[in-house]
């Protein structure tokens, strides 16, 4: 069950989330950046990702293009 | 004979402490988490017998008010019971609306008993359908490292949980172990020594506080 849906407009948390991709980085990276819990955070780097918003290499997330015109929005 | 089937069917085992956490993906109320995601830091997984329940919500209320404390800690807490995510969420809701307390840890809806029977959480004996109040400690490597089980009837000890974690942190920070009734701040135990010489060398070292050579307590 995703519950990111790419076609709705991001909550604040998702864009600080989104926002942390812009350079490419591991989910303890982003914990670091936002504060929120690792699971968390690696629950919405899943979701980011099933959802087209960000991809993954390796152990790293970047913000895909989908994702960069959502922060745009 | 087919009571001994049952039994079996209903009660698949319970996990070994030392051993890898059995795994899962669930539904939780706050999205599918699978084990894997906690990795790196402690988790204490609970289950609880019912949502809207007079004893689960004293556990509810006070697994929340040491929840900070946890998180100070590197622990999460995840709750589970067989219930919907939508029983879930109306019953959280229901606390913080009734009881003024936010529950802001994940809860399983183990519908179809599956993680419940993979921890060994359903005492037949006591209720098919519900499971017991288990507690598995697992670790930032996912290792099983305590389990603690109560019966339906009686409420868990929160400090006593709290304690449980400081304990095995302090343990794997130092490699030593702790007394009864430990608290931190008090003595620890060094493992005893398993040669003589070892036991010789104990008893030579000024910085401990031995009663004889396998009884050794030092001040962290």
């Amino acid at each position: 069950m995703g519950c990111i849906d790419p076609n709705d407009p991001l909550s604040e948390a998702g864009k600080r989330l989104l926002g942390a991709l812009e350079v490419p980085r591991t989910a303890e990276e982003v914990r670091e950046l936002t504060g929120e819990p690792l699971f968390r955070v690696r629950y919405n780097l899943r979701e980011m990702v099933k959802a087209g918003l960000a991809t993954k290499d390796g152990e790293r997330y970047s913000v895909s293009e989908a994702g960069e015109k959502m922060l745009e929005r | 004979m087919g009571d001994q089937l049952e039994h079996h069917q209903n009660v698949v085992g319970i996990p070994r402490l030392g051993m890898p956490a059995p795994q899962f993906e669930v539904a939780t109320t706050h999205g599918d988490l699978r084990l894997e995601d906690f990795k790196g830091s402690w988790l204490i997984l609970f289950s609880h017998p019912a949502d809207f329940t007079p004893v689960c919500t004293t556990e509810f209320i006070a697994f929340a008010e040491i929840h900070s404390q946890l998180r100070e800690m590197n622990c999460e807490l995840m709750g589970l019971s067989i219930d919907s995510t939508y029983s879930h969420i109306a019953w959280v809701r229901n606390i913080e609306e009734k009881m003024g307390v936010k529950i802001e840890f994940p809860v399983i809806a183990d519908l179809n008993k599956e993680t419940a029977m993979r921890y060994g959480m359903i005492m037949p004996s006591e209720s098919k359908t519900e499971t017991s109040r288990c507690v598995f400690v697992i670790d930032p490597e996912q290792v099983l490292r305590a389990m603690v089980y109560y019966p339906l009837t009686t409420g868990r000890n929160m400090d006593e949980l709290l304690r449980l974690i400081q304990a095995l942190q302090t343990t794997d920070e130092h490699q030593v172990a702790t007394p009864a009734n430990w608290r931190p701040g008090d003595k620890v135990i060094l493992p005893p020594p398993a040669t003589q010489e070892a036991a010789e060398e104990r008893l030579r070292d000024s910085s401990l506080e031995c009663t004889d050579w396998y009884f050794c307590k030092k001040t962290l």
